[in-house]
């Protein structure tokens, strides 16, 4: 077993912050990247190293395996943190790096292949006995079978073209009946689309969850799940709100669920930090959906209801060091929520925005985690991913820790431009969320509720006392409160 | 002061008067407000009491945070539409710095473009000039004062109103 003395973070913004406080806690150096672009935000001053990328395309800068691969050289590092996105799950950067001998904290390169691939790690599941979405996907095209099969997998059916993408070629067919004119429209689109009329047919599922299990494995055959993440509240595929425990499952589909995952792994033969996700049906059905082979954003949830640091086991696995613990030992307590602050206008179809942070904000809640790449001062551009934080909390319940974080996001303002914030909230007080009645099409199911509303009473009031407020001078009793913060200036008449 | 203000785009008409420097009143649809400045925590954030109840009020340019919204703030009156950046139409501070000369004084009537303020900011001289021809209602700083980046300098009313 070697320990690690010093961590490359290949990536940036919040997440490679969010590793380097487990690698100083863990007395591991850092050595953290910036560019040209990036040098005011926090990432770039806060290893123990910063190397300035300097400018140009991703592909030069963060994306340069070659080049990570050199300064990981120059460095001396034991090993790479990839963080998620980027080069997380790109094989010839984990080959470039064994060649190098510099370890990825991450999986085998096999199980980061076979998961990359669709397809393949769908035909693994299936010989792993691992249930997967009913479907026909042969080539056998003719109408008969096809509708043999619809009624086989069972209705509602949803008929996809094989080519296709953007909705075309698509129905879902709610009775057998219905299936014979489906079909041939389908076809029809899909033959004017893509030029081939090739479909596939799978079970439609009208109200699906999706859940994910959040494994850990080392390199001794130990293979341990850390209960699931409810990550139904999506838009534009993104999740935006994620939770730990799921509303919707009891304890013997829960434990179901998670000991599928572990099977998924141990049948990988896989290492380190993955999450498996599935769909699940009303009807306590689950189908594998694909796994990710890597640290998720929403991995603050797991580490609040278990108390365990992902990071820290992550490392702990690429140093070789056995997990020691027994899957009885990993408790799931409490509930834990994770919003997604995004720079955009949601009620303007969520249209990025940009601007300057005036002001972050800052907490006045018992044990409320920020998870940001931002500090006051900073300008947010088009140029990388309009997340602008991570806000989490735990409560002993599903009731407190919503409540918790509605006021929490009270706090965060990231004044300056237009962020999620109240439409966040606004996803918190609908009655079917507090219900936990969560479905991936919940955001489009009720937008109309979701809509701006307009100010209460109150509010109007402080906002005109707002917009006259902040005239004038800075500084209570009419004294610029300049002078840095310390003992020096905030001890008042006390004398030392 | 009748002030008129949109929030979120919707049009409010209240009245604003100052008692000093950290009490006023507000008045609005025949309702008396009291409002006192508790504490202004930094340039963004003051603590103020209304009605007797203490709240957290956030705002950095036309923004204001109220509770988790975030409120789009614009004053009907001295604000044209398109009229935004900062120093040049709506007089107040582009950034933090110190005023150095004040060039008018209240009840100064000016025209459109003339010198109000100059204030130096990252070691540069800015004059903050008057947006429309109009009549100066309030000043709020003097020569020398130190003043938070996107504050109003000076008030102007429109002549004829």
């Amino acid at each position: 077993m070697k320990s690690f003395k010093k961590v490359l973070i290949a990536n940036r913004g919040e997440i490679a912050i969010r590793v380097a406080k487990t690698l100083r806690e863990r007395g591991i150096e850092s050595v953290m990247l910036f560019t040209d672009e990036e040098k005011e935000l926090p990432h770039a001053t806060f290893g123990d190293y910063a190397i300035n990328l300097g400018s140009g395309p991703l592909s030069e800068t963060y994306l340069n395996i070659d080049r990570l691969v050199k300064l990981c050289q120059e460095y001396q590092v034991d090993a790479v943190h990839p963080g998620y996105g980027f080069l997380s799950e790109r094989a010839p950067f984990a080959n470039a790096l064994e060649k190098a001998g510099v370890k990825l904290i991450g999986p085998p390169v096999t199980a980061m292949e076979a998961m990359g691939d669709k397809k393949t790690s769908k035909e693994i599941m299936e010989k792993a006995g691992i249930p997967l979405i009913p479907g026909y996907h042969g080539d056998n095209q003719e109408s008969g079978l096809l509708k043999e099969e619809a009624k086989k997998i069972g209705f509602p059916v949803l008929i996809k073209a094989s080519a296709g993408g953007g909705g075309k070629g698509m129905r879902i067919v709610e009775k057998l009946e219905d299936f014979g004119d489906a079909l041939e429209s389908a076809k029809r689109e899909a033959q004017n689309a893509f030029g081939d009329d090739k479909v596939l047919i799978e079970k439609f599922i009208t109200d699906p969850r999706h859940i994910e299990v959040q494994v850990m494995s080392d390199s001794h055959g130990n293979h341990f799940h850390f209960w699931e993440r409810e990550c139904s509240i999506q838009r534009r595929y993104q999740k935006i709100v994620e939770e730990s425990p799921s509303p919707s499952l009891d304890q013997p589909l829960r434990e179901k669920i998670c000991d599928t995952a572990v099977k998924i792994a141990k049948t990988m033969d896989y290492e380190g930090a993955g999450t498996v996700e599935f769909i699940l049906d009303k009807d306590g059905s689950f189908y594998f959906l694909e796994m990710n082979t890597r640290l998720q954003v929403e991995h603050p949830v797991t580490e609040m209801v278990t108390g365990f640091d992902l990071v820290d086991l992550q490392v702990r696995v690429a140093q070789g060091e056995k997990l020691s613990f027994k899957q009885e030992e990993i408790i799931q307590k409490g509930h834990a929520i994770e919003v997604r602050l995004y720079a955009e206008n949601p009620d303007k179809d969520f249209m990025p925005s940009v601007g300057k942070i005036a002001y972050v904000g800052e907490s006045r809640l018992i044990g409320v985690r920020l998870d940001t790449g931002y500090q006051d001062g900073n300008e947010v551009t088009v140029s990388f991913d309009p997340m602008l934080a991570k806000l989490i909390v735990w409560s002993s319940d599903r009731v407190s820790a919503i409540s918790k974080m509605e006021k929490a996001l009270c706090d965060y303002p990231f004044l300056g431009l237009t962020t999620n914030r109240d439409y966040l909230s606004r996803i918190l007080k609908h009655p079917r969320f507090r219900e936990g009645l969560t479905y991936t099409h919940f955001v489009k199911t009720y937008e109309e509720d979701l809509k701006r509303e307009e100010l209460s009473q109150e509010e109007a009031l402080l906002s005109m006392v707002a917009s006259q407020v902040f005239k004038g001078k800075v500084g209570g009793q009419g004294e610029v409160r300049t002078a840095p913060k310390g003992p020096w200036t905030t001890l008042g008449p006390w004398r030392l | 002061m009748l002030k008129e203000w949109k929030f979120n785009g919707v049009e409010y008409k209240f009245d604003w008067a100052r008692k000093d420097d950290n009490e006023f009143t507000l008045e609005s649809e025949g309702t008396s407000h009291k409002i006192q400045v508790v504490k202004r925590v930094n340039d963004h954030v003051v603590l103020v009491n209304v009605n007797g109840k203490n709240h957290l009020l956030m705002k950095s340019g036309d923004l204001i945070s109220i509770g988790p919204k975030t409120i789009e703030a614009l004053d009907s009156r001295s604000r044209q539409k398109g009229a935004k950046s900062a120093g040049e139409e709506d007089m107040s501070s582009p950034m933090p710095g110190k005023i150095l000369k004040v060039l008018v004084s209240e009840g100064d009537e000016v025209s459109a473009g003339q010198g109000l303020l100059v204030m130096e900011a990252m070691k540069m001289e800015h004059t903050i000039k008057a947006a429309f021809e109009g009549v100066v209602t309030k000043v709020y700083f003097k020569e020398g004062d130190l003043v938070g980046g996107g504050v109003d300098l000076v008030d102007l009313e429109k002549k004829g109103e």
